[in-house]
C-alpha cells in the first residue's frame, strides 16, 4: 500500500480538518459517477479505492493516537467501512447493504448511518437516504461529508426555482398549461381562452 | 377514449392519464390535429379537441386497465359500502375490456400483477415508502415504454418510473390525515411516528420529491427534441405544475386542519 499521506497529498502533521478537506477534494475529482460510461471508469474506481483506504488509515492513526476520542469513528469502523465504501463506489449496493446489516446495532455509528444512506441513495430510495443522512448528521454534527449528503437532497428543489412559493406569474402559467391539457383532451378549464 | 374503450371509460379520465397521454404523444412524435368539436361535457359549445392518434388510442387502453384493476383491488380490500360501490363500478369497468386488442393484453396482465403486489405491500404495512412507490413507478414506466423502440423505451421507462414514484409519495403525503383517522395504510406513518412524519412532510418532502423530478427531467432531456405543444406542456408540468399543485394542496390541508382545531 502506498503512503497514505502521499496519496491524499497532505503533510504528516496535517490536522484532521486538512485531511478531510484533501479527501473531499480528491473524492469529488475521482468519484466513479464522473466516469460513468467512460472507458476510464475502472481506473477511476481503483484510484477512489486507494483514496478511501488512505483516508481511513490516516484517520485511524490519528484517533489511535488519542487526538479525538469522542469521534464517531469507533475501533470497529476502519476496515469494514473502507470495504463498504469501496462496494458503494463500485455500485455494488446489494453487497454493501448486506455488510452494513451484519454490523451489530450497538456499533452503528454516524458513519454507518451515512453509508446506509449512500446505499439507499444508490438505489434511488431518496426518502430512506434522507432519513439516514439526517441521523448521521445528528450523531456527528461537525462532519462535512454527512452534512453535504443531507443537504444535497434538500437542495435538489433548487433546480426548480422558488419551490412551493407561487407567484402571480406562476399561477397564470399553471392555469394556461392546465387549460391546454384539458382542451387537448376535449375538456375546458378557462372558458374565455 | 369513447371511441376505443366505450363512452363509459370517459368517466375515469384523470389528470394522471392526461399526462400519460401527452407524454406518449410526445414519445411517439405524433402531431395530432386539433379541431373544434362538441363533446359530452360541453354539448352546446364547440371546444378544441385533439383528433384520434395511435398514442391516444394506446392511452385509452392503459386507462381502462388501470381503472379495472383499481376497482378489483377495492373489491378485494374494501368492506361494507365501499366494497358494494366497487362491485357496482366493476360492471361498468368490464365493458371496455372487450374492446382492447389482443396485442395490448400483456399490459393488462402487468398492471394486474403490479396492482396485486402493491396491495400486498400495503397490507403488510411496508415501512419503506420508496419500496411501495417503486412498484407504482415501475408500472407506469412499463406502460409508457410499451412497444417503443429501445432508446425511446429507456427514456419512457425512466420518466414514467420517477413520475409514478412522485405521484405515489405525493398522494401519501396529501392523505396522511385521512389515513391516520381511518387507520388505512400510509407509508410515511409506517416509516415514522405521526409527529415526525408531519414534520418531514413540512420540511423534507419537497427535497425528496424534487430528486424524483430531477431524474424525470434528465430522462425528458434525452427524449425526442420535438418542441410541439405536448413537449412544452410536459416540461411545464414537471418543472412547475407538479410541485406547485402539491405545495398548494398541502398548504390547504394545513389550513383546514387549523380551522378544524379552532372550531
Amino acid at each position: 500500500m502506498k503512503d497514505p499521506y502521499e496519496v491524499l497529498g497532505v503533510s504528516r502533521d496535517a490536522t484532521e480538518e486538512e485531511v478531510k478537506k484533501a479527501y473531499r477534494e480528491l473524492a469529488k475529482k475521482y468519484h466513479p459517477d464522473n466516469y460513468a460510461n467512460s472507458s476510464l471508469s475502472d481506473l477511476a474506481s481503483e484510484k477512489m479505492k486507494e483514496i478511501n483506504e488512505a483516508y481511513d488509515a490516516i484517520l485511524k492513526n490519528m484517533h489511535s493516537g488519542g487526538n479525538s476520542q469522542n469521534s464517531s469513528y469507533g475501533d470497529y469502523s476502519s476496515t469494514d467501512f473502507i470495504e463498504i465504501r469501496n462496494l458503494i463506489n463500485e455500485h455494488n449496493f446489494y453487497e454493501a447493504d448486506l455488510r452494513l446489516n451484519s454490523i451489530p446495532s450497538d456499533r452503528r455509528n454516524a458513519e454507518w448511518h451515512y453509508l446506509k444512506g449512500c446505499v439507499f441513495m444508490g438505489r434511488g430510495w431518496y426518502f430512506e437516504a434522507s432519513k439516514f443522512f439526517a441521523r448521521a448528521c445528528d450523531m456527528d454534527p461537525g462532519n462535512e461529508e454527512y452534512r453535504r449528503a443531507y443537504e444535497n437532497i434538500n437542495r435538489s428543489s433548487d433546480n426548480f426555482g422558488n419551490g412551493g412559493e407561487c407567484t402571480c406569474c406562476d399561477v397564470c402559467q399553471g392555469l394556461i398549461c392546465a387549460d391546454c391539457c384539458c382542451e387537448l383532451c376535449g375538456g375546458d378549464l378557462i372558458r374565455c381562452c | 377514449m369513447g371511441k376505443h374503450t366505450t363512452e363509459v371509460s370517459c368517466a375515469s379520465l384523470s389528470f394522471d392519464m392526461t399526462f400519460f397521454a401527452l407524454t406518449r404523444i410526445w414519445l411517439c412524435e405524433e402531431r395530432p390535429q386539433i379541431k373544434s368539436r362538441r363533446c359530452h361535457s360541453h354539448p352546446l359549445k364547440k371546444r378544441p379537441m385533439m383528433c384520434d392518434s395511435g398514442a391516444l388510442e394506446f392511452s385509452a387502453y392503459v386507462s381502462a386497465y388501470m381503472t379495472y384493476y383499481k376497482i378489483l383491488d377495492d373489491i378485494r380490500d374494501g368492506r361494507g359500502l365501499k366494497r358494494l360501490l366497487a362491485r357496482a363500478a366493476l360492471i361498468f369497468a368490464k365493458i371496455p375490456m372487450s374492446k382492447i386488442p389482443e396485442k395490448y393484453r400483456a399490459i393488462g396482465q402487468y398492471i394486474g400483477e403490479k396492482t396485486t403486489y402493491l396491495s400486498e405491500l400495503e397490507k403488510q404495512k411496508c415501512e419503506f415508502p420508496s419500496e411501495v412507490a417503486d412498484v407504482f413507478g415501475d408500472l407506469l414506466g412499463y406502460a409508457l415504454a410499451f412497444d417503443l423502440d429501445e432508446k425511446k423505451a429507456a427514456v419512457a421507462y425512466e420518466l414514467g418510473k420517477h413520475v409514478g414514484r412522485w405521484v405515489y409519495l405525493a398522494d401519501a403525503a396529501r392523505d396522511i390525515d385521512r389515513d391516520e383517522k381511518s387507520g388505512s395504510y400510509n407509508p410515511f406513518l409506517c416509516a415514522m411516528a405521526p409527529g415526525e412524519a408531519r414534520d418531514f412532510i413540512a420540511n423534507g418532502l419537497d427535497g425528496v420529491l424534487s430528486m424524483e423530478l430531477v431524474e424525470a427531467m434528465k430522462a425528458y432531456d434525452l427524449g425526442p427534441t420535438d418542441t410541439g405543444e405536448c413537449a412544452g406542456c410536459i416540461k411545464n408540468i414537471l418543472t412547475k405544475g407538479m410541485r406547485n399543485t402539491l405545495a398548494s394542496e398541502l398548504t390547504k390541508n394545513k389550513r383546514e386542519k387549523k380551522n378544524e382545531r379552532s372550531v
